[in-house]
């Protein structure tokens, strides 16, 4: 388990995480959410032990990170940033990793180099941005970490590849009991890869939740009423919206399907459909609940 | 396998990728090395000397391209062993490896300075190995053909290899602490420089003003002394020297003393040892308290920042000091911009936030208010007391001072107690004038120490107060024993005598006279002690002994007239000396004179008629009968002397000199004085 106490990380005068407290369970994909500067790189940073706290406690199982060879490597971080690579091959990049690590696996590595299907005596300054990506992953997955941190890995992957990275990685879950924390503020990667998340603003989370338990405790119901009823017309129904779109009414609401759909249709309306929710809707209703501007959140 | 041996195994594994990583560079020291010392012992060896045409060319060469091809990848291989420190994304990777601070600290100095300093280590053998096989095989001669064979060439080629190892150690180590401090290659480079020359720079600045508090002597050597010892900067002046003093070798040959190496003394090694630990754990502790997200920064470590304007202000602020504290009253003034220079460079180069600028100013102003207090410090405590000599004649064995060596306890004590109220106001006294001699003492305390000292002291000087040192001895009822002893040595030498400003050989026909008069009114003065003489400076050859010649010699003085006479001196025999501020200049087959005169006579006749007979043009141009005359005061004029009137010049010189030796008594007249002298 990954726990964060009271952790504060300060530049200068630019506070990232304050009084930040998390935990997040193993073998969990937990998603980091945020916008520029919320500070979602820094978190992964003091996870894998790069950067030290100004104050707090970071943990994994309980053992600190920070200078801490042992803790270190069942931690591996894929950063944003793979230009350190140019200089080496792919097969020199496995070598490199597998120095380090001493569970890298090098059938693994053949393994998912088939899938991607990548040159092993390039160097890594002739790839292109995706490719280097794919690279730094089947490396990370190799190493056969307990977790594994991706700063914004699936960027620049065109959507076929990015789906069979992320599948290398459900599976690499799967295998090995892997935790997976992964940043980016694209909600549709991390609403399709991620079981947790949790949205960063300014250093502090603003949100943390399971994606099952979020989308299911959050419902768009499409229904058609003589006339548009009022949040007041469904008592015990913790509504967020009600709006008249295209003749029909859209009642989001929090709460169990069961009970959601029973209060609508006790107002006998002539359609009532359940509409799945897109995680970005339920983010924007979830963040209008908490009175922020979702622009600025997203 | 167990936790601990994989901890052991990763941190092999680190060293060994970094040194693969750094091979070209290790390749590149290796090439530059090996182009650069063993082709240099080469050079030296006269019989593979046929190779090269032209020696001195090659010589100088390869000297530029050792010190370049050593100095350079020793702090460029810093830079490029620590390259995390200053590249983001390597600083990512780097950090996350699971590896401890300590174990990646010492991976990453073990490897860096295999691969850009240990190259010189095999290098340095090869070299050495082609030295000593050149000493036995073939002669090894200097360029001059008359001169001896070179003498153990190997033994000083392994001290020059080993001062370049310690300079190249010291500047990797250097450059690893302040690469340790810095995000960016560049400020990393330009900090190197300046921590290179800030920190002998402020020991030899500190080293000059404690000399300059405790003596009053010219600092300069004692701010060299200190400056030299501190790599890499200052060693490499050792390294400059020794090539100079290889190069003086092949060209002049054998000097009669040999070079002095740095690096051979123990207690140097122990001091490089001890100063080697701390930089690297300085090193140590700045690495481990640099916040990693710092990378790319100019600063990442701001302390080291204002540790490094501290002390080059300080540096350059004492060292200013040093520099012109006898040479200007603005002194403070050129130490106060000199410093502040040196403190706007700083801030230049890390151009910080507004606020930070404030913190560097007040850093620059620290460290010029940390010169000052130093420089007072050691000069209004007369150097915590060092200055003076104990005054308790009990304390002392000996003590010789322009070589009288005194051991009578009482003398000792009224010698040291005279010197000491003498030099209470040493660098008052002295002024803003960087010209005097000085008093070399040594004395041995009743414990066994021998311990020596030099004072300043002003020979001739116009509006200042005066006091010779010298004086003091002729108070001393044993003053004498040792002179008189040497005097009889010398009776049988050509004898040359010194009289303040004038130098005259005693002929040979002259000579028994003389000292049978010396000797003879010197024993009627000292009756208490009849083994004791005035002052008087014997000459001859290389054997120099200072005496007095006390005014009431009036004997000696006479004689010493006589013979001082010009006219009646076959030019060709007399050996002239013009001694003026204890820079002596010889005139082969020329003749000289000259005289002091005090500034209460500047207005007597002898005076105005000299300045009568002078062409009144003080400045230096070209006359056919190449005559002048010289008045030295607070400067140097030269007046041309008419042909008509060089006679009388001479005769008039002539007789202020002898009045000058006549009259002169610093003790009850310490009045302003000018020089004359006047030269053909």
């Amino acid at each position: 388990m990954i726990k964060f106490e009271n952790v504060t990380k300060k530049y200068d005068d630019f506070t990232a995480l304050e009084n930040f407290n998390l935990e997040i369970p193993t073998g969990c994909a937990y998603g980091l959410l945020g916008t520029n500067g919320a500070g979602k790189s820094t978190l992964l940073r003091i996870l894998s032990g790069i950067y030290r706290t100004d104050s707090g406690k970071v943990t994994i199982d309980g053992e600190e990170i920070y200078d801490n060879a042992k803790a270190k490597q069942r931690i591996l971080l894929i950063s944003d940033e793979t230009s350190q690579f140019n200089g080496m091959t792919l097969l020199q990049m496995k070598n490199f990793y597998k120095t380090f690590y001493s569970k890298f696996s090098d059938e693994k590595f053949e393994q998912l180099n088939n899938i991607v299907k990548l040159p092993t005596k390039k160097k890594l300054g002739g790839f292109s941005k995706g490719m280097k990506r794919q690279a730094a992953v089947i490396c990370g997955i190799s190493a056969g970490t307990d977790y594994l941190f991706l700063d914004e890995a699936f960027d620049g992957l065109d959507p076929s590849m990015r789906s069979e990275v992320k599948k290398m990685i459900i599976d690499a879950m799967c295998d090995n009991d892997m935790t997976v924390v992964t940043s980016s503020h694209n909600l549709h990667e991390i609403e399709e890869f991620c079981d947790t998340v949790g949205l960063l603003h300014h250093g502090n989370m603003l949100f943390n939740k399971d994606l099952g338990e979020l989308k299911g405790n959050i419902h768009k119901v499409q229904c058609q009423f003589d006339k548009l009823p009022e949040k007041e017309d469904f008592p015990g129904l913790d509504i967020l919206l009600i709006e008249e779109k295209n003749g029909f009414t859209n009642i989001i609401a929090k709460g169990s399907t069961d009970e959601t759909l029973e209060k609508i249709k006790a107002k006998s309306p002539s359609v009532c459909d359940l509409i799945p929710l897109s995680l970005e809707e339920i983010f924007i209703y979830e963040m209008e609940a908490l009175n922020y501007d979702r622009t600025e959140l997203m | 396998m167990t936790e601990q041996s994989l901890c052991k195994s990763f941190f092999k594994s680190y060293l060994f990728y970094r040194i693969k990583q750094n091979s070209t560079f290790l390749v590149l020291c290796c090439i530059l090395n090996i182009l650069a010392l063993p082709l240099f012992a080469i050079s030296m060896n006269s019989g593979l000397k046929s190779l090269v045409t032209d020696f001195y060319q090659v010589s100088k060469f390869l000297s530029i391209v050792m010190i370049m091809a050593l100095l350079i990848p020793a702090v460029l291989g810093a830079l490029i062993s620590y390259d995390f420190y200053t590249k983001k994304n390597l600083s990512d990777t780097i950090g996350s490896l699971p590896l401890s601070f300590k174990e990646r600290f010492w991976a990453d100095f073990l490897s860096g300075y295999i691969t850009n300093v240990a190259p010189v280590i095999p290098c340095g053998i090869i070299s050495v190995c082609i030295l000593a096989a050149s000493q036995g095989k073939f002669k090894v001669f200097c360029e001059n053909h008359d001169a001896k064979e070179i003498p153990n060439l190997a033994a000083i080629g392994a001290a020059l290899f080993f001062t370049v190892f310690i300079v190249l150690t010291f500047a990797y180590i250097l450059t690893t602490v302040v690469v340790s401090s810095c995000g960016k290659p560049v400020s990393a480079a330009l900090f190197t420089v300046i921590a290179a020359y800030g920190l002998p720079m402020s020991a030899g600045g500190i080293a000059g003003c404690f000399t300059c508090a405790a003596t009053g002597m010219d600092v300069s050597s004692a701010f060299r002394n200190a400056f030299a010892f501190l790599p890499p900067v200052g060693l490499l002046e050792e390294v400059g020297g020794v090539l100079k003093y290889l190069i003086d070798l092949m060209s002049i040959g054998v000097p009669e003393k040999s070079y002095d190496f740095i690096v051979t003394k123990p207690v140097y090694i122990s001091a490089y040892i001890i100063l080697a630990a701390a930089l690297i754990a300085a090193a140590y502790f700045i690495g481990k308290r640099r916040k990693t997200e710092s990378t790319g920064s100019k600063i990442s470590f701001k302390p080291s920042f204002y540790i490094i304007c501290i002390l080059s202000t300080i540096g350059v602020t004492l060292t200013l000091i040093v520099l012109t504290y006898h040479k200007t009253p603005v002194y403070l003034l050129i130490s106060l911009i000199g410093g502040a220079v040196m403190c706007l460079i700083n801030i230049l180069i890390y151009f910080p936030k507004k606020k930070n600028i404030l913190r560097c100013v007040f850093c620059g102003a620290g460290g010029l208010a940390l010169s000052f207090a130093v420089f007072f410090l050691f000069d209004k405590t007369a150097a915590f007391g060092l200055r003076y000599i104990p005054e308790d004649g009990s304390k002392y064995e000996y003590l010789t001072a322009d070589n009288v060596k005194l051991t009578d306890k009482d003398d000792i004590s009224k010698y040291a107690k005279l010197l000491n109220e003498s030099i209470s106001d040493l660098n008052d006294s002295l002024g803003y004038n960087a010209n005097f001699s000085t008093l070399d003492l040594e004395y041995k305390t009743s414990d066994g120490k021998v311990k020596k000292r030099s004072y300043a002291k002003v020979s001739n000087s116009d509006d200042m107060d005066f006091y010779d040192f010298s004086y003091i001895l002729t108070e001393l009822d044993s003053y004498g024993k040792f002179f008189f002893e040497n005097l009889e040595k010398k009776e049988e030498l050509n004898v040359s005598v010194i009289l303040s400003d004038i130098s005259i050989d005693i002929p040979k026909d002259k000579t028994e006279e003389f000292f049978s008069t010396i000797k003879r009114e010197a024993t009627e003065k000292y009756k208490k002690n009849a083994e004791a003489y005035g002052q008087a400076r014997f000459e001859s050859g290389g054997y120099v002994r200072y005496f007095y010649i006390q005014n009431d010699f009036t004997d000696t003085i006479s004689l010493i007239e006589n013979i001082g006479n010009l006219k009646e001196t076959d030019p060709e025999s007399t050996h002239i000396v013009i001694s003026y501020n204890n820079d002596s200049k010889s005139y082969d087959s020329r003749r000289s004179i000259s005289a002091r005169v005090p500034y209460k006579n500047r207005r007597n006749e002898n005076v105005k008629r000299l300045m009568e007979l002078l062409n009144n043009d003080p400045e230096f141009k070209d006359y056919d009968d190449n005559f002048r005359i010289y008045f030295y005061g607070f400067s140097k004029y030269s007046y041309h002397v008419p042909n008509e009137n060089v006679q009388e010049v001479i005769d008039i010189v002539t007789e202020l000199a002898i009045e000058d030796i006549k009259s002169y008594d610093p003790a009850t007249d310490p009045n302003n004085i000018n020089s004359f002298a006047a030269v053909d």
